[in-house]
């Protein structure tokens, strides 16, 4: 086997600084003379410790991390010329495989960080587009729609709603026009599965989608992808094009008369553009605003037409599934939810990345197993799932399998897949005003609950983080989180309230310091908190040239002391303090 | 699909066909859900506003959700009244209440205890309609006179025009129109009699107002008052030449002129008892007033010539002589003390009223207190009496009062007067009027088995004694107040005893009115700043007789504004309140369901006013962002207005934040008729423009363009205006059809010796009209002109069903609302004639658009030639502009059409007082109903009469 080089060239690597280390390394092997081949991969899932390169020789994977152009040269000289692996950046080889990877299974995220995903062929050389060709000559629609259904796939979106079900509905709607539409509108703050998957894997979708709409018998589609993904657009654009170059995709695929078109429509970043009948309207032409359903989309969609909405992970699930049978992927995940399911893992975590894991795999040993636990080894607090439509679960849901079912039950959702781990400094009733600040700024003010409601309550929580809060404005939370739950139009409105309401059910004595002591325990909130000086202080005068606001006063090489008048507490001199001086109370 | 579905609403079965929501069933049943953002007409829901909210259960189990977009199906149970379904409504509209500004009833009305519509009453006087002032009070209060007279005017206190520089003269305007009003006074009628009876114990301003509203509810009434004439208070508390009685007669007069009975004399407890009365009325109503002087524990209150201050003026006002002497001490701060010391100045007396806080803090009005000084009273503030001097057998002597200052603050907020040490001054007197109060007489009801709190008669929050039957309100159950809340406290107690005697005292709560705290805006959250930009303009005084003249006799003092000042000075006012708030659902719907608009009282945009469109004034801080007008747009095919900004910034404004003027859509007063609020209302042409109920005095079809739309004509006062029967009314049916009427003839015919006559009709001509007008040209050997459109060839029917219509330029600038009509529409140029043209056929099918309704090709008209006329006879519409004639006869219905070329000019009825009939563009025949009258002849008739000069 000849020796190859893998490159992280996702979003995150080369915000990590990717194309820096590809120059220094394809200038290196010229130099050197080597011809190895170098090639652009998708995210592995490792963005923590971006930018990566894997080497594949004889011996197998080495996997170097935190890459910066000078290990370049040291990694060519050692590894590629001597044999001998870098040690210094070596964080997996064959013999010590880095257990990141441990529990995770890869079934949407197989080919991601393997394959170039701009090469067709390297698809295909991966079984690629095996299952179109099976569905069209081996399978009926039904069939197909019957496997996905076997296969206990919900969709990936949000709500889980069973795929194999929401395809038979678009399937037996009447009409001669049908439209299949990819949800790429990815808006959670700090999720980011989808665009990994565009990005490292994209004609695992397109594959995904040629499906569904032979399924349903559409014959075209839109892939409602945000501006903001200009790679995952690039890439998308690439691999239609060599799909339609290859005949999977275009007027009579594969010799049948079955045809089908891909569109790509750029969204312009609304978040209620991912709800599915604002995303429609968007298509359109019109304001992203949601409508009542029913209708629902597979009756009365796009244009009118009976249509099928899914979402970026659930079409590219699609392909694994028709090529390796449902039994196969119902084995994985949970009984009443086969498969996997992709999370966004960040916050105050080790490891933080993207990371695939069978359905029911329990709370812990993703945030202690694949994450490596809390940064900084202290006191876990809290879990936040499922973006702003999520809840908080505390440490006593650690156990918990997470499960479409019983995220619901503690009242978070599975959601998109994002997950902020939260240790003991994080502030829950802040946390939450941070999602609801957020779900009230992307309502699209349609609807009175969504629009006026979550701003009554943001104002709430605000007074809250304030000192300013009564007991009344506690009752009045839960009143209006209750009538925007049951009310609002759409899931943004209904969902808006979750981070409240778990916050509120799990950290209810966070909101009682707040509004009886006028304290903030995690000493987040600012208008709660004070910063002091303590006497271990060494007068470095580091603080007092950092403070915006010249509040902190004290002669080199002696205690300095903060003015609290000036004190607008942004905390720089905390995080400039070289001794930990800076005290918040 | 085609199969019926059967459902429950509220327990009883309702069938329906399928595809109807939740909300058609309910309304096409009149089954009341509430809701701001539907709009009947569009097939689709918007599902903005969330009110409509019902329970609904079904296969998916049970629960609360909106009604617009839920589908009706087989064997579902709806539930439209439960409390968490009251809750959830009440919730949506608080919210919206929440972000909603503006006033609703202007501050003045909001104050009024009688919730007179001040703003309403000041604009019939700025228009001089003085009549219909008094008839708008009198929908809250019989005693205009009196309240014009005598009211303390509280509504003056939170007039904003005082930020501009005084308030208005409020009860002096009232003043005005009520006595304008004597002459011929406005008499409600009376519906039909119920059989019921009620009695009425008291006739003074509470009695009163019971009596006639009970009277004007059908029911017999009687009153019966302890005094030997009715009037109460009013003729024997306050003085003749505040309230002169044969102003108060005529007021009474007009009540009992309803039919209300009076015996009078007849003092409950002596003369007649409760347990009677009960048997012989079927409810009674108490209404006895407060007639008991206050006497203080004071050393000396029982020498002679110490008198209460209502004693003495009940006394005087019956005619009794008091024993004063020459010189009297007058106690208290009130008006009641005012009363006293002036109608004692007037006997001639040296009056000094001692008090014992400041001018500031006295209760007597600002005015009172000036007039009585100007009158030669002497007033002591901050003197306290201690003790009255004398001997029983000469009476009073000396008054010894402590002197005060002012000290800590009270439980009421006023600085504490508080006794200076060793400081005290003698007064001397004859006589002293202990002016501090009064109370009800509580003994006798007692006896009559009533109960009482303190002071006071109790009642419920409907106004019922613990007897049954028995209502009161009043003096008697407030404590002694003024004519305007009792007034106004009478009125809602006497619908309460309506609501009892139609045996439904259980659903009766007590009218909020204007009372409810939304949209309001206080005066405090405005300062003088906001109204800089207005011009400063004095308030009017009320002219008084000089003060040396009038303490000599006891007739009134106030003259009265002369009818310019009046009008001038209800023009200072500002029109706070909200222009639509007759029209405002969300007024009605928070009333309804008692929301209230600080319940999520929170942070709230404001926005500046778009002005800019000449009759559709924008109003972003009163939208609700139900969408019926972004929705009402895109159904015309146009983007007037789209919601921008997304969360709580979202707001509906015209493209690019563009002034809504900008826009060149005839459809904008439409944008208007859909607004649930007064975010979008129409800009009355008239001075002051109320606001007012409207109501519907008939129907015909717009004649502005070929089309000729149903219209529904509203009328209030004289002003006319126009609303959509169906679908929409475009804005040159809107505002520029209604005509100004052609006051007076100009010139005269003369015989036309043989000279030809033409005639040049406009397309509003009816077919009767151009018949007569046919016959007169053929006459007088010349031809009927007109311009030549086209006869249609094609139906309304073709063309809503057509595939794809044609349709020429212009044609939406002569008939907007064909862009409702016309669902595809294509575009094409090259004739001249705008036309709807259908393809398909070889001979298309046409719909010809044209200005005004009717299609005149019918009668063989010709288009106007150039040539030089003898005499033209030009009908109903402008003189062409390069028209050659000798002679011009101009018959014409609208001011506007006058021109100065006409040598003569003939009024005729406008399309509002004409009946005849017209066709449209689809060859439908119309017909024009007189929904206005005239003094005028029919057209035709006027016509005919020309053919004979």
């Amino acid at each position: 086997m000849s020796t190859k080089i893998l490159l992280g060239y996702a979003s995150c690597g080369i915000a990590a600084g990717a194309d820096a280390v590809e120059g220094a390394l394809r200038t290196g092997l010229k130099e050197h003379d080597l011809d190895i081949e170098v090639r652009r991969v998708g995210c592995v899932g490792m963005c923590h410790r971006e930018p990566l390169m894997e080497i594949h020789d004889d011996r197998g994977a080495f996997v170097y991390a935190d890459l910066e152009e000078e290990d370049v040269e040291k990694i060519i000289s050692s590894h590629l010329l001597k044999n001998v692996p870098y040690q210094d950046k070596l964080i997996s080889s064959p013999e010590r495989s880095y257990d990141y990877f441990h529990g995770q299974k890869k079934i949407v995220l197989q080919n991601s960080g393997v394959i170039d995903p701009e090469s067709i062929d390297e698809y295909m050389a991966q079984g690629g587009y095996e299952a179109l060709k099976k569905a069209l000559t081996e399978m009926s629609p039904g069939d197909v729609i019957e496997e996905i259904k076997a296969s206990k796939l919900r969709g990936r979106g949000g709500a889980g709603f069973p795929t194999g079900l929401k395809w038979q509905f678009a399937a037996d709607a009447p009409g001669d026009k049908k439209y299949v539409i990819c949800n790429a509108d990815e808006g959670d703050p700090g999720a980011f599965m989808d665009r990994s998957i565009l990005e490292g894997d994209p004609h695992a979708v397109l594959e995904g989608m040629i499906l569904g709409a032979y399924a349903i018998g559409a014959d075209e589609a839109y892939i409602y992808c945000r501006a903001e993904y200009p790679l995952a657009l690039k890439r998308l654009d690439i691999g239609i094009e060599q799909a339609m170059d290859k005949g999977f995709l275009g007027d009579n695929i594969c010799g049948t008369d079955f045809s089908f078109h891909i569109h790509v429509k750029e969204g312009a970043g609304a978040f209620v553009c991912g709800e599915e009948t604002a995303l429609m309207h968007s298509i359109e032409g019109e304001r992203g605003m949601p409508r009542p359903r029913p209708p629902f989309p597979a009756q009365k969609g796009l244009f009118g037409k009976p249509t099928n909405i899914n979402n970026v992970e659930t079409w590219a699930n699609i392909p694994w599934i028709i090529r390796n049978g449902a039994q196969e992927y119902a084995s994985v995940g949970s009984e009443k939810s086969g498969g996997t399911k992709v999370f966004a893992l960040a916050g105050k975590i080790k490891r933080g990345g993207l990371v695939e894991v069978p359905i029911g795999t329990p709370l812990r040993e993703i945030i202690y197993g694949i994450g490596g636990g809390i940064d900084g080894d202290v006191e876990f607090k809290a879990v936040q799932l499922g973006g702003p439509s999520g809840g908080c679960l505390p440490a006593e849901y650690l156990d918990t399998p997470v499960d479409y079912e019983t995220l619901t039950e503690a009242g978070a959702i599975m959601g998109s897949g994002g997950m902020i781990v939260m240790d003991v400094g994080d502030c829950m009733v802040n946390v939450a005003r941070y999602f609801l600040d957020f779900t009230q700024q992307e309502s699209c003010g349609k609807c009175t609950f969504c629009r006026v409601g979550t701003k009554r309550m943001l104002e709430i929580l605000d007074r809250f983080t304030q000192g300013k809060g009564s007991k009344e404005d506690i009752d009045m939370l839960k009143e209006l989180a209750s009538h925007i739950k049951a009310y609002s139009l759409c899931g943004l409105g209904q969902t808006a309230p979750n981070p409240v309401l778990t916050t509120l059910r799990y950290f209810d004595h966070e909101y009682v310091s707040h509004i009886e002591e006028q304290t903030c325990p995690a000493g987040v909130c600012r208008e709660l908190i004070t910063f002091s000086i303590t006497d271990s202080c060494v007068g470095c005068t580091r603080c007092a040239r950092e403070c915006p606001t010249s509040a902190i006063k004290g002669e080199p090489k002696s205690v300095h002391v903060i003015d609290q008048e000036q004190c607008i507490k942004c905390g720089a001199c905390q995080d400039v303090c070289p001794v930990n001086a800076v005290e918040v109370e | 699909m085609s199969q019926e579905i059967t459902m429950k609403i509220d327990g009883k079965e309702y069938r329906c066909a399928p595809g109807s929501s939740v909300l058609d069933v309910c309304r096409d049943n009149g089954i009341f859900i509430p809701t701001l953002c539907e709009i009947e007409h569009l097939p689709e829901p918007f599902g903005g506003c969330r009110v409509c909210l019902v329970e609904v259960s079904g296969p998916r189990g049970t629960m609360i959700t909106t009604s617009c977009d839920t589908p009706a199906a087989d064997g579902m149970e709806i539930r439209t009244e439960t409390p968490e379904i009251m809750a959830g409504r009440r919730a949506s509209i608080e919210l919206l209440l929440s972000e909603h500004t503006g006033d609703c009833a202007a501050p003045c009305t909001r104050e009024c205890p009688a919730s007179l519509d001040i703003q309403g009453y000041l604009a019939y006087i700025a228009r001089g309609l003085p009549g219909e002032a008094v008839k708008l009070i009198k929908e809250k209060s019989p005693l205009a006179i009196s309240l014009g007279r005598a009211c303390f005017a509280p509504c003056e206190e939170e007039c904003r025009r005082t930020l501009v520089e005084d308030p208005i003269s409020i009860r002096q305007e009232k003043q005005y129109a009520a006595e304008v009003d004597i002459e011929s006074p406005w008499i409600p009628g009376i519906p039909s009699e119920t059989g019921k009876s009620v009695g009425i114990i008291g006739g003074g301003p509470a009695g009163l107002t019971a009596a006639y509203f009970l009277r004007l509810k059908g029911h017999k009434v009687k009153i019966y008052d302890m005094m030997p004439e009715l009037g109460g208070m009013m003729r024997y508390g306050i003085p003749n030449y505040r309230l002169p009685k044969d102003l108060l007669d005529k007021e009474i007069g007009w009540i009992l002129d309803l039919g209300v009975e009076a015996e009078t004399g007849v003092k409950l407890g002596t003369d007649i008892h409760l347990d009677d009365l009960r048997e012989a009325h079927d409810a009674i109503f108490v209404a006895t007033g407060a007639w008991e002087s206050w006497i203080v524990a004071l050393e000396g209150n029982d020498l002679p010539r110490v008198y209460g201050g209502i004693d003495f003026l009940i006394a005087h006002a019956s005619g009794e002589e008091v024993d004063l002497g020459e010189s009297v001490i007058v106690v208290g701060g009130g008006n009641t003390a005012m009363d006293v010391a002036r109608t004692a100045r007037r006997l001639g007396k040296e009056v000094t009223i001692v008090y014992r806080r400041t001018a500031e803090q006295a209760p007597a009005s600002k005015e009172e207190l000036e007039e009585a000084l100007e009158e030669g009273v002497r007033i002591e503030f901050l003197t306290n009496p201690e003790k009255i001097c004398g001997c029983h057998e000469k009476g009073v002597n000396k008054v010894t009062c402590a002197l005060m200052e002012l000290g800590e603050p009270d439980a009421s907020g006023r600085a504490r007067p508080v006794k200076m040490e060793g400081k005290t001054e003698d007064f001397q007197a004859d006589s002293v009027i202990l002016a501090i109060g009064q109370s009800p007489d509580l003994d006798t009801l007692k006896k009559e088995g009533l109960d009482v709190a303190k002071y006071t008669l109790a009642v419920n929050n409907k106004f019922a004694t613990n007897l049954d039957g028995v209502f009161s309100a009043g003096d008697v159950t407030l404590g002694p107040c003024s004519i305007v809340e009792c007034t106004g406290h009478a009125r809602e107690a006497a619908f309460a005893v309506d609501y009892y005697l139609r045996g439904e005292l259980g659903a009766y709560s007590p009218a909020d009115d204007y009372k409810l705290p939304f949209g309001y805006i206080h005066i405090d959250d405005k300062s003088e700043e906001d109204f800089a930009d207005w011009d400063r303009i004095p308030r009017s005084r009320m002219p008084l007789r000089p003060s040396q003249e009038r303490v000599r006799d006891f007739h009134a003092i106030e003259m009265g504004f002369e009818h310019d000042i009046a009008v001038k000075e209800a023009e200072r006012c500002l029109e706070c309140g909200c222009l639509d708030r007759f029209q405002c659902k969300l007024k009605e719907y928070a009333t309804f369901y008692g929301a209230s608009q600080d319940a999520y009282a929170g942070f709230k945009y404001e926005y500046p006013l778009d002005e800019s469109h000449p009759h559709v004034l924008r109003d972003p801080n009163k939208c609700v962002l139900c969408g019926s007008c972004v929705r009402t747009t895109e159904e015309h095919g146009e983007g007037v207005v789209n919601f921008v900004h997304r969360g709580f910034r979202t707001i509906v404004e015209p493209a690019f934040g563009d002034p809504l003027g900008t826009t060149d859509s005839a459809l904008v007063g439409s944008l208007a008729d859909a607004c649930p609020t007064g975010a979008l209302e129409e800009i009355q042409s008239m001075v002051k423009p109320g606001p007012f109920e409207m109501t519907e005095i008939g129907r015909s079809h717009c004649p502005g363009c070929s089309l000729g739309c149903p219209v529904s004509v509203l009328e209030n006062g004289g002003d006319v205006r126009l609303s959509p029967v169906e679908g929409h009314l475009c804005d040159i049916g809107k505002f520029r059809t209604i005509p100004v009427p052609v006051i007076s003839p100009r010139g005269e015919i003369k015989p036309l010796d043989g000279k030809v006559l033409d005639v040049f009709a406009s397309p509003k001509t009816t077919d009767q009209e151009v018949e007569a007008l046919k016959h007169l040209a053929e006459t007088l050997g010349g031809k009927l002109y007109a311009e030549v459109a086209g006869t249609p060839t094609t139906s309304r029917e073709d063309i809503t069903h057509a595939e794809e219509v044609y349709v020429e330029e212009g044609v939406f600038d002569l008939c907007p609302v064909l862009k409702d009509i016309v669902p595809r529409v294509k575009r094409t140029s090259g004739d001249n004639i705008p036309a709807v043209v259908l393809p398909g056929t070889q001979h298309p099918s046409a719909a010809v658009a044209h200005a005004g309704v009717n299609d005149l090709d019918r009668f063989g008209v010709e288009p106007l030639p150039d040539k030089e006329f003898q005499v033209l006879l030009v009908y109903d519409t402008q003189v062409p502009l390069d028209v050659k004639a000798e002679y011009i006869i101009q018959m014409v219905s609208d001011q506007r059409d006058l021109s100065p070329k006409a040598h003569v000019v003939i009024p005729i009825r406008s399309w509002l007082q004409k009946e005849g009939t017209v066709r449209n563009m689809f060859g439908e025949e119309l017909k024009l109903v007189p929904v206005l009258s005239s003094e005028l002849p029919p057209n035709t008739r006027i016509i005919e009469g020309i053919g004979k000069v």
